[in-house]
């Protein structure tokens, strides 16, 4: 967007500053054929956005204040959807209740995790590249089907865990169909794929400049301290990118609650997700002008996220050519 | 066309409709059959946008919905004898009728019953108690086996969640319904509390398993019958083909208790059509639509191909009788057809199931008792206070 502007507006008037000798109308008809030309080039991407992007969008911001079943046409009944989510549907709130919780929990744990391996990883293990690939694997297999049924095993009455617990005298409970551990056992798979921000994390490890420690060790700093003072603030650009993208996806977690809990988000509701109770709306009761209604306060809550997060982030993000630049 | 069928019955429901364009070289069927779950959204789009189907494979779910949306063709205006319907289940065409006017053609006939393993009864020393019993007889049968089979064996699974193929039969006693005819709650919070109650008191005896063991069940295929630590299920017939496909056991049907005394009990058992043929509204060809429905169900040769995955039972009692000869050999395909055929000598109403989200609100509900979230008396509160906007 910025670029175009920059090109139709700034461009050519220091271009016709330095031909003015040219006729007028000759210089209009090229700046035209040249704009033309531009737009026919982005042409498929305009249809794209403007058809499969911004025309979806806009319809469905008008679904949200209709009452649409799909069969029969949408009905206008102003913000009635919006009002019921927050006052007359305890399964909005839960769903909300449990996609925060998720949020919170799953994130630092996520990349808290993903960054311990990534230190570790980064400390010389001789075959980096299998190491890297055997981390990134899950986060391949991410969604998949085969994954979630593979978690129902693992926390299953009879599953892994359950019998490593035994070798300890502790008879565990059903993880998955108990709704206090539920939403535990998909933290744990969502911080078990920890692929992409590891995989990022090690990226910046390597670029911090050796001669810092260096010059740290010299100084006589201890191993926490050079992580702290040096690697910390060196990678703080890439914890705020890595928190930015995991809470976003985070709020639209889907696929593992629906495989684990059957699409239910039970059991009880102890894993309705936000976007399972979307889907449930929408695809199940075909309540869609209300699930419109949900997805609009859905982006407003991860735009509202993501505000916040870039606000704090010139209190603890550094950025090292900034500082050199300036 | 469009519809939907187990993968099993795809392929042959296919070739019924390949033999019928042989036969009738001008008449062409596009057939698009998926399962169940993607199907009624497609479906929905489908007719939203305007190009419905000519055929449409429904069910007592989806019959009251789109009927009451004006999507299906009104079948009673269908020219006479177009479909056969002499020997079609009575009941199991009724139910297909929404205020009176017929949308749907039963396909099959499948009944709710208890799928027991035999093998457990004779293991535990426990006879199974003729077929009309009680609720009290049942809670004997099962705490009684799970006394035999000692710690994570259970006599029954728990069936609290289960609605018109459960709990209804709690209420037909008392002259209640899971859901009436105006797609109402049939019965008061008083019975659900009762039934809730039932099942609490049959856990707390031991005759069935905690709550959470419970939910861990998302399909028979992981149902604590076939798992071999239940010894009753309570399901629908279709259903004991996986259950014998996953199990060594010896495995039979019994219908589901039917009354709270001795002098209460009397057939109180359906069996309905877990699909139905319907035609769009929006149809151009009405009369071949009808054509290829009768073909289906009444020819002998279609209705022999399609019936013979064992997956359904057919309504019409013909090809019914045909399908036991043929399946001679098929034990389990045999006890299904004598079991429904016992069924419709007493023809009962099919009760209304409701809606899907209703019947995910009973779950819902079940649950929270029996995995301790809730007491019975505030889940009872919030099944009624949820099903308001539901029903």
């Amino acid at each position: 967007m910025a670029d175009r502007l920059t090109h139709t507006v700034g461009a050519p008037l220091s271009r016709a500053d330095e031909r003015s000798t040219k006729p007028v109308a000759a210089r209009v008809r090229r700046r035209l054929r040249e704009n033309l030309t531009g737009y026919a080039f982005l042409l498929p991407w305009l249809i794209g956005f403007f058809c499969l992007t911004l025309g979806p969008m806009a319809a469905s911001l008008y679904l949200s204040f209709t009452n649409y079943d799909l069969l029969t046409s949408p009905l206008w009944i102003g913000l009635q959807n919006y009002v019921t989510l927050f006052t007359t549907d305890p399964r909005y709130l839960q769903s909300l209740k449990v996609t925060v919780t998720f949020v919170v929990t799953a994130v630092p744990l996520k990349l808290v995790f993903a960054l311990l391996l990534a230190v570790l990883l980064n400390r010389g293990v001789k075959p980096l590249g299998l190491f890297r690939a055997i981390y990134y694997v899950p986060s391949l297999l991410g969604g998949s089907v085969a994954i979630a049924i593979m978690w129902r095993q693992i926390f299953g009455e009879n599953g892994l865990i359950n019998h490593l617990l035994l070798l300890f005298g502790i008879t565990g409970p059903s993880w998955i169909s108990d709704p206090r551990f539920a939403l535990d056992a998909l933290v744990a798979l969502a911080v078990w794929q920890v692929g992409a921000p590891l995989i990022i994390f090690l990226a910046g490890l390597r670029q911090v400049p050796p001669s810092l420690y260096e010059a740290a060790m010299i100084d006589g700093a201890g191993r926490r301290s050079q992580f702290l003072r040096i690697t910390l603030p060196l990678i703080s650009p890439l914890i705020f990118f890595n928190l930015v993208m995991q809470i976003i996806g985070s709020f639209q977690a889907f696929n593992s609650a629906y495989i684990i809990s059957n699409g239910t988000g039970g059991p009880v509701d102890a894993t309705l997700f936000y976007t399972l109770y979307l889907y449930e709306q929408a695809f199940v009761q075909f309540h869609m002008g209300y699930a419109a209604a949900m997805a609009w306060v859905l982006l407003l809550v991860i735009a509202g996220a993501s505000a916040v997060n870039f606000l704090s982030s010139r209190y603890w993000v550094y950025y090292q050519d900034a500082q050199d630049g300036g | 066309m469009l519809g939907f069928e187990n993968p099993i019955a795809i392929k042959p429901l296919q070739q019924v409709y390949q033999l019928y364009t042989q036969q009738h070289p001008d008449v062409k069927i596009s057939a698009e059959i998926t399962a169940y779950g993607t199907y009624i959204q497609e479906l929905a789009t489908q007719i939203a946008g305007g190009n419905a189907p000519d055929l449409i494979t429904t069910n007592l779910e989806l019959i009251p919905e789109y009927a009451g949306r004006h999507a299906l063709l009104n079948l009673d205006q269908l020219p006479k004898g177009a479909i056969d319907l002499s020997d079609f289940s009575k009941p199991a065409i009724d139910a297909n009728r929404v205020n009176g006017v017929l949308y749907g053609i039963p396909r099959d006939l499948a009944a709710p019953t208890i799928i027991y393993n035999a093998t457990m009864f004779e293991k535990a020393g426990v006879k199974a108690p003729d077929q009309l019993w009680t609720w009290d007889e049942f809670a004997q049968t099962s705490t009684a086996i799970s006394k035999a089979m000692g710690k994570g064996i259970y006599g029954t699974e728990d069936s609290s969640s289960s609605t018109y193929n459960g709990f209804e039969f709690w209420l037909r006693p008392k002259g209640k319904v899971w859901v009436n005819d105006q797609g109402k709650l049939g019965f008061e919070p008083q019975d659900l509390t009762d039934w809730l109650k039932f099942w609490a008191d049959l856990r707390a005896a031991g005759g069935a398993p905690p709550g959470a063991v419970q939910a861990q069940e998302t399909s028979t295929a992981t149902s604590l019958l076939v798992t071999g630590k239940a010894a009753m299920f309570t399901t629908l017939t279709p259903q004991l083909a996986s259950a014998a496909a996953a199990m060594h056991d010896q495995l039979g049907l019994h219908l589901p208790p039917s009354g709270f005394s001795k002098a209460d009990l009397q057939p109180r058992n359906f069996a309905f059509g877990g699909a139905s043929d319907s035609i769009s509204i929006r149809t151009q060809h009405p009369t071949q639509a009808a054509q290829v429905i009768a073909f289906l169900l009444t020819d002998p040769k279609a209705s022999q191909l399609y019936f013979a995955s064992g997956n359904r039972v057919p309504c019409a009692a013909g090809p019914r009788q045909r399908l036991k000869q043929q399946m001679q050999s098929n034990h389990y395909v045999s006890m299904v057809i004598d079991y429904v055929d016992t069924i419709v000598q007493t023809p009962v109403k099919v009760a209304n199931q409701g809606t899907n989200a209703l019947g995910q609100l009973m779950t819902r509900t079940a649950q929270s008792v029996s995995t301790g979230q809730a007491t019975i008396a505030t889940a009872v509160n919030t099944f009624f206070a949820q099903a308001k906007s539901l029903t």
